[in-house]
């Protein structure tokens, strides 16, 4: 049943994600080739292959794990891609404090690990660890330099993703019976972040703030994105679903930004 | 056992005394052909060296790896080119699809040495599906290329996307054509309607 509900997740997913590689090519021309829309779009065709790839696989073999294949190549590329997307849409162009550099690699480092310990495979981990810092530096780079959250928002983040990362590896700490009770609070703190992320988007909009909303549709595309390396079963399936929606907003965003320019 | 090697001396020879007869874009394109087939001997080489070194089996290996394999060392000669002598869009088109046309051929070669030759309808589907493969990874790769100087990209990120473009493209394939029943047909059929698709995509590019 958990397989089944992936795969249609995992379909519906890819035919979003085609249709809305229609319109960003659409949006290119539109924009007459803006950095940030062309981008975005390479983004969501590596996306549909690296989607398409799974789903095959999953008809074809749905028992089996995958062994290293092209499609974790075109994962990294994707998050590389993503990161150069929030970068042409930022516009100013400060450093970031040695606060929120320590953080962020902290968050990205953490996440690493726990990957290592999760699934064993060291070296992929590893390089998908540090692409993903990468990425968790650009977007805190632009929330930051587009002044998009207040510092007690910062500090509520701050909590959300360490409350994450000590749930987590709680799980590996505590007795079987009683490990589902980290895990289960770690679920709950993903969920959090999710409606944290929702609730600036909604404000954002609000406000008519199109640079704080892409940004943070980009923050909750990757949010979610962590969410999902975290999960397993039921829980994998309910973000691989969120993720269509995430991509609609993201997508949205980009445009008005994209028109606006 | 096949030697790989005196097949491909055995192809190339012809095609190197060629190079000094003909001149400018023929010279060039059979100079690519050359590489092709000598990046397919290459890939080759590695991938049975991963098979034998990391013990994943012969069939999981081709499926899986062989595609990053195959499209990284197809990329290198590609990549050089393009950063070191600034070749023009066409130019570049034109050494991807000489290239990409060397390896199938060689490949092909190859693989009827090894499975005979009775079957022409079965050499036909894998020469039209293989060959179009290729030649349609490398040159999505060339047009990832282009794209990338027309839009002035950042080349690191566009360079690898371009690269993981083709390898899952590649990889498709492989995944849908190792399979059994409707998955191979649409395997067999991809490269082709991925042909004409691309075909469509670098005219709408030349004329912009």
């Amino acid at each position: 049943m958990t397989m089944q509900i992936s795969l249609i997740s995992l379909s519906v997913q890819i035919l979003t994600l085609a249709a809305m590689l229609a319109l960003s090519v659409k949006l290119i021309r539109e924009s007459g080739r803006n950095m940030t829309a062309v981008f975005w779009s390479f983004y969501l065709a590596l996306w549909l292959l690296v989607d398409l790839y799974w789903l095959i696989y999953d008809l074809m073999r749905p028992e089996i794990r995958m062994p290293f294949a092209a499609n974790e190549i075109g994962e990294a590329a994707l998050f590389l891609f993503l990161a150069a997307t929030i970068n042409s849409a930022r516009k100013h162009h400060t450093n970031l404090p040695f606060g929120y550099l320590a953080g962020t690699l902290f968050f990205a480092l953490s996440n690493m690990i726990l990957w290592i310990m999760w699934s064993g495979e060291i070296v992929q981990d590893v390089v998908s660890g540090a692409i993903f810092a990468w990425l968790f530096y650009c977007i805190v780079r632009s929330l930051r330099s587009e002044q998009v959250l207040t510092k007690a928002q910062w500090i509520l983040l701050c909590i959300i993703c360490c409350a994450l990362i000590a749930s987590e590896a709680l799980t590996f700490v505590v007795s079987e019976d009683m490990k589902n009770v980290p895990d289960f609070c770690g679920y709950m703190i993903l969920i959090a972040g999710t409606v944290f992320f929702v609730y600036m988007l909604i404000r954002a909009y609000r406000r008519g703030q199109t640079d704080a909303l892409l940004f943070l549709s980009f923050s909750l595309s990757i949010w979610l994105k962590v969410s999902l390396y975290m999960s397993a079963d039921n829980w994998y399936n309910y973000y691989l679903t969120l993720e269509t929606p995430g991509v609609l907003l993201c997508y949205l965003a980009v445009r008005k930004a994209v028109r606006n320019v | 056992m096949i030697f790989s090697e005196n097949i491909l001396i055995c192809m190339a020879l012809p095609l190197l005394l060629t190079v000094f007869l003909v001149k400018d874009k023929a010279r060039q394109l059979v100079v690519n052909f050359i590489i092709g087939m000598i990046i397919c001997l290459l890939s080759a080489y590695i991938t049975g060296f991963i098979d034998v070194a990391f013990g994943n089996g012969t069939e999981d290996t081709a499926i899986f790896l062989s595609p990053v394999v195959e499209e990284a060392m197809k990329f290198l000669p590609l990549v050089f080119y393009f950063l070191m002598f600034q070749p023009q869009d066409e130019q570049l088109f034109h050494a991807a699809v000489g290239l990409g046309a060397g390896f199938a051929s060689f490949e092909n070669v190859c693989s009827m040495i090894t499975t005979g030759t009775e079957s022409l309808t079965f050499l036909l589907i894998r020469g039209l599906a293989v060959g179009v493969m290729h030649i349609v990874s490398i040159s999505a790769l060339a047009l990832g290329l282009i794209l990338t100087r027309h839009y002035k990209a950042s080349e690191s990120s566009a360079i690898l996307g371009a690269l993981s473009v083709s390898m899952l493209f590649h990889g498709i394939y492989n995944l849908l054509a190792s399979g059994t029943g409707v998955f191979p047909i649409i395997g067999f059929c991809l490269p082709p309607v991925t042909a004409f698709l691309l075909f469509l995509g670098y005219r709408q590019i030349t004329k912009a």
